[in-house]
């Protein structure tokens, strides 16, 4: 199957750049963990006006059933919106949804190299860098969040909402609806909290990236930040949501340390410093209480997947059961929190 | 029968680790074989007490029916779901087969849910009290199936 992909991606390769010629490609590597699409690292050599050129890629495959059922289309136009800023991203080669190239559409980006992306369950992933890390991850939140959306260059088209938080609630309740094997009593109980105790609006709209958290960035040896990863639930909305998502303890809070960095506080104060947004703690809550929402209808998803053996993938079994039991956890932590006087 | 199935479970996740995980190329092989392995670790903890959990749960959501709607006709005013909390306070489990307990489970959870809307929409004493034992109630359900996962 991986020399079957090597053949056919060098033929689309060849097609798209006819100016490079002896196209060869090799070392094709399933990467794991890219459970929304397939993801494969590997290297293609060509000749380029007779002299020999080499490009390390990253091709996203889109599965025949997914974690997160999203357009290829949004994932691109997030890294796009960011190209060439004060946010790291991979550069973007090739779109394709011709499904004749590869049977699915895909898109193809730079491999950023010598560079790895922090282990959800390590305990200390960043180690002595983990102050540099941190300091650089809630600051390159700011920047997104700084970015005015009229000055971004989206090359796709994402909703304006009315209201962010209506809009964010009632699209991943439509997917509990939609995906639930078993009543949620608690989940259900979270969102009738969250319609009854509206959020502030933001002050602004932002990009939100959706999916902010350790994990889905690379480091690389010296602790820079040299690429900020998996934008495929990128839409326009309050920003707020990326800081609770980010603040979420499904991600490891040793000591308050979201996702194994700094201390909250210090995060939460750089981000406002950088994105020039303050945050008003009860809104920040809500978007709290919406984050672990949120994190069940992903793993509702995931779990009717495997159970419908829609994608028998064993990350998406995991998925449907642990973080939903941790963010069950998270929910009951939270809620008690909501109902105190 | 033994080993029992969570020592069984454990036992060959031993192998996976040690004898063929280090043997498998790197990247998706590898990474995939950690998530079974994880898998493993979670059946063998859910093995033990599948039943149980499922079993106090619906015996925890009976007994909460059972007792709201024991306090006369000012608790859950509405004639046709106070029917079928009595009804369902009233039912036992006829099986301690998972996929019986899982199935009274989720019915219970259904009601669970229309009742605790109507506490919630209620002013009413009984209300306050009862959406304090459910709260009571999903707190105990989540802790009882709490997953410990080893360092990595």
């Amino acid at each position: 199957m991986i020399d079957d992909l090597a053949t056919r991606f060098a033929a689309y390769f060849a097609h798209e750049r006819p100016e490079c010629e002896n196209v060869q490609v090799t070392d094709v590597m399933r990467i794991h963990g890219g459970a929304s699409r397939e993801t494969y690292r590997m290297n293609v050599t060509y000749l380029l006006s007779g002299r020999p050129r080499e490009e390390r890629l990253i091709l996203r495959r889109d599965p025949e059933s997914s974690l997160i059922e999203t357009e290829r289309s949004t994932e691109v136009g997030g890294l796009l919106a960011f190209q060439e800023s004060e946010v790291p991203v991979p550069r973007i080669d090739f779109l394709e949804t011709d499904p004749k190239w590869l049977d699915r559409p895909f898109f193809v980006m730079e491999e950023i190299g010598a560079s790895a992306a922090g282990r959800i369950f390590q305990p200390d992933p960043y180690g002595a860098h983990r102050q540099k890390v941190g300091e650089r991850f809630w600051k390159i939140l700011g920047h997104i969040h700084a970015a005015r959306i009229e000055e971004l260059d989206l090359s796709c088209e994402f909703d304006v909402p009315d209201e962010s938080h209506v809009a964010a609630l009632d699209h991943w309740e439509g997917v509990i609806d939609e995906d639930e094997l078993e009543p949620q009593p608690l989940v259900r109980a979270a969102i009738r909290w969250l319609r009854r105790n509206p959020p502030l609006p933001p002050g602004r709209l932002t990009m939100v990236h959706g999916d902010y958290r350790h994990g889905n960035f690379l480091v690389n040896d010296e602790g820079d930040i040299t690429a900020i990863l998996d934008w495929e639930m990128c839409h326009l909305g309050d920003p707020l949501e990326d800081v609770a998502w980010a603040l979420d303890a499904i991600w490891g809070v040793p000591g308050d340390h979201p996702g194994s960095m700094i201390p909250a506080g210090e995060g939460l104060r750089l981000w406002s410093k950088v994105s020039g947004l303050a945050i008003d703690p009860a809104a920040l809550f809500w978007w709290r209480v919406f984050a672990a929402v949120k994190g069940m209808a992903i793993w509702i998803s995931s779990a009717r997947e495997f159970a419908e053996a829609r994608n028998m993938d064993p990350v998406i079994a995991f998925c449907g059961w642990y973080p939903a039991q941790v963010h069950s956890e998270v929910l009951i932590e939270l809620m008690k929190e909501a109902r105190s006087p | 029968m033994k080993p029992e199935v969570n020592e069984i479970l454990t036992g060959v996740l031993g192998a996976v680790m040690t004898d063929i995980a280090p043997h498998l190329p790197g990247g998706y092989s590898q990474g995939s074989m950690s998530m079974i392995a994880l898998l493993m670790i979670f059946a063998a903890q859910e093995y033990d007490r599948a039943a149980d959990v499922r079993a106090r749960e619906n015996a925890a959501m009976r007994a909460l029916f059972a007792d709201v709607t024991g306090k006369g006709a000012g608790a859950v005013p509405d004639p046709d779901l106070r029917a079928r909390l009595q009804k369902a306070a009233n039912e036992a489990d006829e099986s301690l087969k998972v996929s019986v307990l899982n199935a009274s489970n989720s019915t219970l959870k259904e009601l669970l849910i229309e009742l605790h809307m109507l506490a919630e929409e209620s002013d009413a004493p009984w209300a306050k009290a009862a959406d304090e034992m459910i709260w009571a109630l999903l707190a105990e359900f989540t802790a009882a199936r709490h997953l410990d996962i080893p360092a990595m």
